[in-house]
């Protein structure tokens, strides 16, 4: 070679590794967003005790439900996205953040609007939900914006970008149909004429749970399990049919939910296209376990291959739900298993991969020697107790809704608040570790 | 997993020996255990221990001078220091690392390992286990992929012929 060869103008899923260095956000940016997520996580699980006999049969309305299904939702689920986004895509695509600004006025909007939302949820209070909802949407506002000028630059990555595109579009749609669901709890807005409050609940509950956080959560899956098993990209092609599988189901899920009289067919339609889409999707991630070079994944994949099989679980109660079903809480057991089930599980077994991994490239930032991976966190104490309390959690609150038994519910409760603080303990060491690795730089 | 050059399918055929012999280490030694000292005559442990020295030998000898030589250079033309940076920030732990290994293993298969030498054995193993895995991972998900990119046959074939050197001189 003569010439000093030109920059590849593709980006591949290693840009994640390589070349990161100068695309990393200072440490607390993302820290921010995942720290408020482990808090967010003992708040949903705890308040699933508050008044465990109202969990069986939530349908709706304000209470400790309501806020502990809105603490996992806004203040776990989307909390992470937003941290792992603005980290993880800029990395990966390449696509350095032109400011930084955003980044942090999105989070100072969002952290306290969801805390405010919750509360108000909790407490029944309108005011304090119109607060936090308009809070909160103008920092989910902020983020998007900034998550648009990176998709929209993003030079490779296709299938991860265009879930992430698909995603927004649902985060509109459900943010929309939540500034009319708040409203219409303290004024009644809704016409007497179309879809009521439960239909349009239904169609956000669709929307955020598989739509805007379940393409991002499929879309992130095509970077990080073939980096952390060390295998190739699944072919794009599959990955794309398996997005526009999943989105067909979204899309005949949403016509079951507003409709009047068409719900089962539509129902059962939406299932079977989310199962053959989702099922795809799970196939092309267990090929790129098995072609990986890394067999030993640990706990974090044994709570991720759970995840996917809860995803299916998900999609067949929901159909369930949608047709008609209604013994053992049918829609509320769909909701539980669709949010704590696929959704937490899946979120804290990549998280327990990519913290440490974090805190590693940024101790290569800034020049120093990063601890061992395995060291970071107490991982044996915390994230196995993480795994066994959220697992018994999830099995007890799901017995417990099914067979309408509050006790269940409690116990499933007290054992997820459990796991949630370990991973919390987790979470502060990482950002603990990130803080002092930081001021060892500086000085 | 496979490259359309040959040099990176020979860099990606030692980084599978040196997974695969990772994996053995973060499996074998925690079965063994921090505080119970290990019987040498262990047929498992015996084998790990030799394969450990040959590999461990090829990969900082041969493989990262190689790497460090003939590939770090071209990416570092490109503009690309910080990876390079980083690279090479990688090799220069695991280089004493994998020295100091190769010395503990000479020792234990001499005059076995004591309570000490054991414990000590045990943290530099899984170390290095860790810090290695880590490494390829960052290798095989960007590097080669990237020299995919940017190396053409002509240069492949040169590649290879070096790569050969240096095994033959390792």
């Amino acid at each position: 070679m003569s010439e000093p060869p030109a920059s590849p103008s593709r980006a591949f899923p290693g840009d994640i590794l390589m070349g990161a260095q100068s695309r990393l956000l200072p440490y607390h940016i993302p820290m921010r967003f995942f720290l408020s997520a482990a808090l967010f996580q003992v708040v949903s699980w705890a308040l699933l005790m508050v008044d465990p006999g109202e969990v069986a049969g939530f349908t709706g309305g304000t209470g400790a439900s309501l806020a502990a299904l809105h603490a996992l939702t806004l203040g776990v689920l989307a909390m992470t996205v937003m941290g792992a986004s603005l980290q993880l895509l800029s990395v990966a695509t390449g696509v350095a953040m032109r400011s930084l600004f955003p980044a942090c006025l999105a989070s100072w909007l969002y952290i306290p609007g969801t805390a405010i939302l919750v509360a108000g949820m909790g407490l029944g209070s309108h005011p304090l939900m119109a607060l936090g909802g308009i809070v909160v949407i103008l920092g989910l506002c902020v983020w998007s914006a900034v998550l648009i000028d990176i998709l929209r630059r993003a030079p490779g990555l296709r299938a991860t970008v265009r879930h992430g595109w698909w995603a927004l579009v649902a985060l509109a749609l459900l943010s929309a149909i939540a500034a009319v669901l708040i409203l219409n709890l303290g004024h009644g807005v809704l016409p007497i004429y179309g879809a009521d409050h439960g239909q349009l609940a239904a169609a956000h509950a669709i929307l955020g749970g598989f739509g805007f956080m379940g393409l991002f959560a499929m879309g992130f899956s095509y970077i990080l399990v073939p980096m952390f098993a060390l295998s190739p990209a699944p072919a794009e092609g599959r990955a794309n049919l398996a997005l526009g599988l999943v989105l067909a189901g979204i899309a005949l899920a949403l016509a079951a939910m507003l409709s009047d009289g068409m719900e089962m067919p539509l129902a059962l339609g939406a299932a079977l296209f989310g199962l053959i889409g989702a099922g795809l999707h799970i196939g092309l991630m267990l090929g790129a376990l098995k072609a990986g070079m890394k067999k030993r994944l640990g706990l974090s994949f044994i709570l991720v291959r759970a995840a996917w099989a809860l995803l299916l679980i998900a999609i067949i109660l929901g159909g369930l739900a949608g047709a008609g079903e209604d013994r053992w809480n049918m829609p509320t057991l769909f909701a539980f298993v669709l949010t704590f089930g696929w959704l937490l599980s899946f979120i804290g077994g990549i998280l327990g991969r990519v913290l440490p991994f974090l805190t590693s490239m940024q101790a290569h930032n800034q020049g120093q020697r990063p601890p061992r991976l395995s060291d970071m966190g107490h991982q044996k104490i915390t994230l196995r107790l993480h795994a066994a309390g959220h697992v018994s959690g999830l099995v007890l609150v799901a017995a417990g809704i099914a067979v309408d038994q509050s006790l269940l519910v409690l116990a499933g409760g007290a054992l997820g608040t459990i796991g949630a603080l370990a991973f919390l303990w987790f979470t502060v060491e990482i950002v603990g570790l990130n803080r002092r690795l930081n001021a060892q730089a500086q000085t | 997993m496979e490259y359309m050059l040959n040099i990176c399918n020979k860099l990606h055929d030692d980084h599978m020996i040196t997974i695969s012999l990772m994996e053995r280490i973060e499996t074998a030694l925690p079965r063994i255990g921090r505080k119970s000292t290990p019987d040498m005559a262990e047929a498992a442990l015996s084998s790990l221990l030799s394969d450990l020295q040959v590999a461990m030998q090829n990969e900082v000898t041969s493989h990262f001078a190689f790497e460090e030589e003939n590939l770090f250079t071209r990416i570092e033309a490109m503009g690309e220091t910080p990876m390079i940076d980083m690279l090479l920030g990688e090799h220069e732990i695991i280089r004493p690392m994998a020295a100091e290994l190769m010395q503990a293993v000479k020792a234990a298969r001499s005059d076995g390992f004591s309570a000490d030498s054991w414990q000590a054995f045990y943290e530099l193993g899984l170390d290095l286990a860790e810090r290695e895995t880590f490494h390829i991972q960052k290798e095989e998900m960007g590097f080669l992929p990237l020299l995919e990119q940017i190396i053409d046959d002509d240069d492949d074939a040169d590649l290879c012929r070096a790569y050969d050197a240096h095994q033959l001189a390792g």
